[in-house]
């Protein structure tokens, strides 16, 4: 009876603790990666989920020529590390944060307006373990102010 | 509570989906029977919850937003003009919950169009329609009353403003989505998008010549269609989304007559000191005086039915 009762309520805690995790993506979308944008002004979208080591998440967005974009990728401290690709329409890889020291903050000048896909890849710690980390990763879109 | 973030989130979702079905039908003289109705309920439930997850948490869509839309039609040169915005007065008329959302999205764009124009009067006024239809979707917080007094107290601070309308957005649009109401959240984005697409439709007057960049900037919105139409795709089977569904599928009719190409692939540059990427390509785009015509028309209909 006593074991049931450990179980149930160990079921409620992970099934609160997901709910918080999206609830909590929130928060930190807003009060960590947006101060990032600095001199760009934030588009107003909330992009945000809970990822998986080993997951990725992929954003369609078209960039209008003339526009300068700062791409922000957050992720939680307790998540391995974040990386993110700019890919074109036929899936030709623009830019690629590994590439820069595995930055993930990075600036866009377009010239010809575009529909680019932001692909987000979270790494793994260790491949076999079947133990995964989830988290927050939130990824924000500043325009250059005038 | 490191150890319980290290539980994968689907076997929680799971494990929580199956707990709840379970608990719901349990019933100690029909056991047996209900177990069984259970556990086939249990399975359907979650195989449905576990695409429906898997495919928001991996593609996501992003619109211009009505603060950005507002920014590429000023930066296309072009003027403001206060009677092409949603008078504030059809408020009271917004009474469902599809119409309150798709009109905070007008409303929204129509604040950041007067806002970049410097219409301090205005945004507040806009501001606090969009507030009333905020609270009207149960958004709480999304915008209060120290909003709008910040709003007030920094009306001649443009960036200031344009931070807090940004703020209201992302708010009504977090709210929503985390509350499990996305095709509200959507209706928004698609309210947003269409205003400022009326706005830009009615600036070039009708013209393809007077104004190359803002007519420019309309043609690229067939890209945004897609984009749209991607979005509501995922909500197959509700009624809203499906009625938004068939309004962008009479605009996608006209903007499937616009032709967008690349001529060249697409080229990136990357100023690693200064870390910035250009991107760039030539690109064809080919509307007729016809066609434009016909997409004026279309949208001046499907924005009249949003804000009726």
């Amino acid at each position: 009876m006593f074991r049931d009762l450990r179980i149930l309520f160990a079921i409620a805690l992970f099934v609160f603790s997901a709910v918080q995790m999206e609830a909590q993506c929130f928060s930190y979308a807003r009060g960590v990666c947006k101060t990032e944008l600095k001199e760009f002004v934030h588009d107003g979208n909330y992009n945000a989920t809970v990822l998986t080591e080993g997951e990725s998440a992929e954003i369609y967005k078209t960039f209008f020529s003339g526009q300068e974009y700062r791409v922000i990728v957050c992720k939680v401290d307790s998540l391995p590390p974040v990386s993110f690709q700019v890919i074109d329409e036929e899936d030709r890889i623009l830019f690629d944060s590994k590439k820069q020291g595995g930055v993930n903050v990075w600036d866009f000048k377009v010239e010809t307006s575009q529909q680019l896909v932001i692909r987000v890849t979270v790494s793994e710690k260790d491949k076999s373990s079947k133990e995964k980390i989830a988290g927050c990763v939130s990824i924000l879109f500043g325009i250059k102010r005038d | 509570m490191r150890r319980l973030l290290n539980i994968p989130v689907s076997f929680v979702l799971l494990f929580g989906i199956a707990l709840f079905v379970t608990s719901c039908g349990y019933d100690s003289s029909k056991a047996n029977k209900e177990h069984e109705i259970t556990v086939e309920a249990a399975k359907k439930v979650n195989e449905k919850a576990m695409e429906e997850f898997n495919k928001s948490k991996l593609i996501f869509y992003s619109l211009p937003s009505p603060l950005e839309t507002a920014m590429l039609i000023k930066r296309a040169g072009a003027v403001y003009d206060e009677d092409l915005l949603n008078p504030t007065g059809n408020l009271n008329k917004y009474t469902t919950n599809l119409k309150k959302a798709l009109n905070l999205g007008i409303y929204s764009a129509d604040l950041s169009y007067t806002s970049l124009f410097d219409q301090t009067q205005s945004t507040v006024k806009y501001m606090a329609n969009a507030k009333k239809l905020a609270d009207g979707l149960g958004i709480l917080n999304a915008i209060d009353e120290n909003t709008i007094k910040k709003l007030e107290n920094n009306m001649n601070n443009r960036e200031v403003v344009l931070d807090i309308i940004s703020e209201t957005f992302m708010n009504s649009n977090a709210y929503l989505s985390e509350e499990n109401r996305p095709v509200m959240a959507v209706s928004v984005l698609v309210g947003g998008w269409i205003e400022g697409l009326y706005i830009a439709t009615k600036l070039t007057k009708g013209s393809l010549v007077n104004n190359k960049k803002l007519i420019e900037r309309i043609v690229y919105q067939k890209l945004s269609l897609y984009t749209v139409l991607n979005l509501l795709e995922q909500y197959k089977g509700n009624g809203d989304a499906e009625y938004l569904q068939t309004k962008m599928k009479e605009l996608k009719v006209i903007f499937d007559q616009v032709k967008i190409r690349n001529i060249s692939k697409v080229e990136a540059t990357t100023d690693v000191k200064n870390k910035v990427t250009t991107i760039k390509a030539d690109s064809e785009v080919d509307i007729s005086q016809e066609v434009y015509d016909k997409l004026i028309k279309k949208v001046d209909e499907v924005r009249t039915e949003f804000i009726s």
